[in-house]
């Protein structure tokens, strides 16, 4: 019998996929990238800017995105664009992603067995 | 801007983790962009924008941590210990038995050639002799231990490996070059000689010797990276 994982990584890839869901709507470069992260979250998320770049380069790697340096507002600029990969990648996150934060969202409700807990 | 003491720390780091050049230079041109586009369009001062950046340690293993994860070696540990820790050992016994065999064919051809080696079970003790058989003992396990350590710092180097790895392949070295016994016994039948494998106890100062030569080229490899890296870093 195949053993369940006691601790599932459902908060792991998250910078991942708002990276992939921002990138998809047009393509970025860093800065760009980290202002369209903090506006999105209304500033709830509190980070190293400097870390972004690690990620990007991994999914780059995974060829779930492109960069290609341009320029952009008269400098030269590494901009990124999501693959068809990285599309497929985002689509199946964004599902995964949903479908946690609905069982989350019961857990935290009280609900069993899709009943309201009563309060006592 | 590229000059920073902030991408300074976060380019010293990289070096010295052996990520390949042309992959620090762009990370820190992104990252000297970034905190451009930070003073230039909040109009805040640069340490600010350097707060915001985060703390350069902590970016530079995060990279290092992610360049690592791309190859198969970095996101397994197990493969990482099997090709630096067991393949070393591997490598050596095969090693060290070529020496051998080369080393009897070398005995044989001098035989071959007339040098006389007929009586030499009776000159055991002697001078000459102990140091013939410690020459041996050099020979067959030192030389393959040094290839191997060689061959593996450099594998470490190359897949941009930790210095965990170097060192394990290294230390799993040593102890092989320290292992084999090689001592002449009084055979029943002249010319033959025993070889014995043992584990690695200090039996000897010789076979602690053994043991650091490894080590020490690891440690030799860890500075010379470690120097490149400043090199680089200056010019």
């Amino acid at each position: 019998m195949k053993t369940k994982r006691t601790n599932p990584d459902f908060l792991n890839g998250v910078p991942e996929l708002l990276i992939l869901n921002l990138l998809a709507r047009r393509p970025r470069y860093g800065y760009e990238l980290v202002q369209a992260i903090r506006q999105s979250t209304n500033g709830t998320l509190e980070f190293g800017e400097g870390c972004v770049y690690p990620i990007l380069h991994r999914l780059e790697a995974e060829g779930q995105l492109d960069s290609k340096r341009q320029m952009v507002g008269g400098r030269s600029r590494v901009v990124y664009r999501v693959t068809v990969q990285g599309k497929k990648q985002l689509a199946s996150t964004t599902m995964t992603w949903r479908r946690i934060v609905e069982a989350i969202g019961h857990a935290l409700q009280g609900r069993e067995n899709g009943e309201p807990a009563l309060a006592r | 801007m590229a000059n920073l003491p902030w991408l300074d720390k976060v380019r010293r780091r990289l070096a010295q983790s052996n990520l390949p050049p042309t992959y620090i230079r762009r990370f820190v041109e992104e990252l000297s962009d970034h905190v451009q586009d930070l003073t230039e369009e909040t109009m805040s001062m640069e340490a600010n924008a350097l707060s915001q950046m985060g703390n350069p340690e902590e970016i530079a293993e995060a990279a290092i941590d992610f360049y690592r994860r791309r190859s198969i070696l970095g996101r397994h540990p197990t493969v990482a210990f099997l090709v630096f820790g067991l393949s070393p050992i591997v490598t050596f016994i095969v090693l060290f038995a070529v020496t051998v065999l080369a080393t009897a064919a070398m005995i044989e051809v001098a035989h071959e050639l007339g040098f006389s080696i007929d009586d030499w079970w009776n000159r055991l003790g002697t001078p000459g002799v102990t140091v013939w058989c410690y020459a041996m003992s050099w020979l067959t396990s030192v030389v393959p231990g040094i290839v191997v350590s060689i061959l593996f710092c450099r594998l470490a180097k190359r897949l941009r490996m930790g210095r965990r790895w170097l060192f394990v392949s290294c230390v799993a070295t040593g102890l092989m070059t320290a292992a084999p016994c090689f001592w002449p016994v009084l055979p029943d039948v002249p010319g033959h000689c025993i070889t014995c494998f043992s584990l690695f106890v200090a039996r000897s100062l010789e076979q602690i010797a053994r043991f650091v030569v490894p080590i020490a080229i690891g440690l030799w490899f860890v500075r010379r990276t470690h120097n490149h890296g400043r090199l680089e870093l200056a010019s």
